[in-house]
């Protein structure tokens, strides 16, 4: 029978205690489904940046619009959500969604709100594309639905550039990146708001001819293709850059190399044993098509919504396949 | 004033950019003071998570002159108390805690079997008893901080102490 000590067992219990680690994989998912809901359901919001006079253009009617909000209770905002062109409360929900802009500062959380918004585009067009026209009783009628798609298409075309410029500054920060955890968080936005595209590109080509010449559902199509193109040129651009930064930096001998030209299949993945002791690597599984080229409809989502790509093991080096 | 208590005052105001710092600050001891009593990693993770929306939506409550790890860590103790009080009918983890994370500890200690029992043992304490070592070794919060969060003075704190260790001794010795 061992007869412990008072040190040997805190030091037991502080041992015990170091045990349970959060990978940073989990961590990330983690912050990134707190700072989603924060940003979805704030809350809480300042009443001194409300009326900040630089922060928002009509400074004045924002405690009129809050009072009436309050006035009418707090499901309007909620009904206000799903409105859509020609609805009354419509006017409401863009104001809403540019409050929600104009308070978020922090680019994950950015990230977050345009791709929740970008959803929402794409459902007001599609609720709008669902009225069949001949059922619409009058010309005035008929007239305000096709200004209303006119409008949804508007901010669609719009709510596309935005996850573009967010893509790029996100590209630029993954670019820059130095360490692994960063690279990994960098990319699980750009995979985020890449899946957004794709849903939104899905949705647009499953959309049926529509019965309006003018209005420019090919060209939103052919908007998000070429933005996506770009995108993935420049992933593809940036992965390889960081793979000759790494190889110019890693001493051991490796037995790939994803510069040549030649892709290896997802099913090569799996790690060497060559690799340098101690290090915590990250391996993205870019899923490919069987031509080599980069193919975003073939990640698998799990239940927590984070495409399954990455990977961490000890004692192997990055690899970017 | 600390940096959590900065930020903290910040996040209270509705800077979300302080909470996520405040999130990359606290994300790890709260999840070990988690993991240290579920024996499912995945609920660990998930009560973290709720842990942190919680405290996002009662910041308003919080007083920035006290101290913010000590607040958080209340809501996660609480939260972990609610925990038990709804899954006690259905798993009898009130009693017996099953060892989580067995690989990730074989890796950092050589003394496998002893952390084993003693992380068992402790999980097996009073639920105060249990909260108190595991702030005071593990988080390494001080006297203060834990009569903040637990509502007991320092000198009741050090009794506890003292009595959970001499348990934990008997315990083991027992087994």
């Amino acid at each position: 029978m061992t007869k412990y000590t008072d040190n040997q067992l805190q030091d037991f219990i502080r041992q015990a205690g170091k045990g349970f680690k959060l990978s940073e994989a989990h961590r990330s998912a983690i912050r990134f489904h707190i700072l989603d809901v924060i940003n979805s359901r704030p809350g809480r919001i300042n009443p001194r940046h409300i009326i900040h006079p630089i922060r928002f253009t009509m400074p004045i009617l924002v405690p009129v619009v809050l009072a009436v909000l309050l006035a009418l209770g707090g499901g309007t905002a909620t009904l206000a959500d799903t409105a859509k062109p020609g609805d009354a409360l419509y006017p409401m929900d863009q104001w809403m969604e540019r409050i929600q802009q104009q308070l978020t500062a922090d680019p994950n959380v950015k990230a977050t709100l345009y791709a929740r918004m970008a959803d929402e585009r794409i459902e007001e067009l599609a609720e709008l594309q669902s009225i069949d026209p001949s059922q619409l009783s009058s010309p005035p009628t008929q007239t305000a639905w096709q200004m209303h798609q006119q409008e949804a298409v508007e901010h669609l075309s719009r709510s596309i550039e935005q996850i573009s410029a967010v893509q790029d500054a996100f590209r630029k920060k993954l670019a820059a990146a130095t360490n692994p955890a960063e690279k990994a968080a960098f990319q699980r936005v750009l995979d985020a708001l890449e899946a957004v595209q794709t849903r939104r590109e899905n949705r647009l080509n499953a959309m049926p001819p529509h019965p309006l010449p003018d209005l420019p559902i090919s060209d939103l199509r052919q908007q998000i293709r070429q933005m996506r193109k770009e995108h993935q040129a420049e992933m593809q651009e940036i992965h390889q850059n960081m793979m000759q930064e790494f190889d110019g930096d890693e001493t051991s001998v490796s037995n790939d190399n994803p510069t040549s030209g030649q892709t290896p299949p997802a099913s090569e993945a799996a790690p060497t044993s060559s690799d340098s002791a101690g290090q915590t690597a990250l391996i993205m599984y870019v899923p490919r098509d069987e031509n080599g080229n980069v193919n975003w409809n073939l990640i698998d989502y799990d239940n927590d919504g984070i495409p399954d790509i990455y990977q961490h093991s000890p004692n192997l080096r990055p690899r970017f396949l | 004033m600390d940096i959590l208590n900065r930020l903290a005052a910040k996040a209270k105001k509705g800077d979300q950019a302080a909470f996520a710092q405040l999130f990359d600050l606290l994300a790890d001891p709260i999840y070990r003071f988690l993991a240290f009593r579920l024996n499912n990693p995945e609920d660990a993770k998930e009560m973290a998570s709720q842990v942190f929306l919680e405290a996002w939506q009662g910041l308003a409550r919080y007083d920035p002159k006290r101290s913010f790890k000590a607040w958080i860590f209340s809501i996660a103790r609480y939260t972990l108390i609610d925990f038990y009080r709804r899954h006690r009918a259905e798993s009898g983890l009130d009693t017996v805690t099953e060892l989580a994370g067995p690989t990730d500890i074989q890796a950092e200690v050589g003394t496998k079997t002893e952390i084993e029992q003693v992380l068992q043992e402790v999980n097996r304490l009073p639920e105060l008893y249990q909260t108190v070592l595991k702030l005071k070794f593990v988080e390494e919060l001080d006297y203060a901080e834990i009569a903040e969060l637990t509502g007991k003075t320092k000198n009741s704190l050090r009794v506890i102490v003292k009595r959970g260790l001499d348990k934990l001794r008997d315990n083991l010795n027992h087994d």
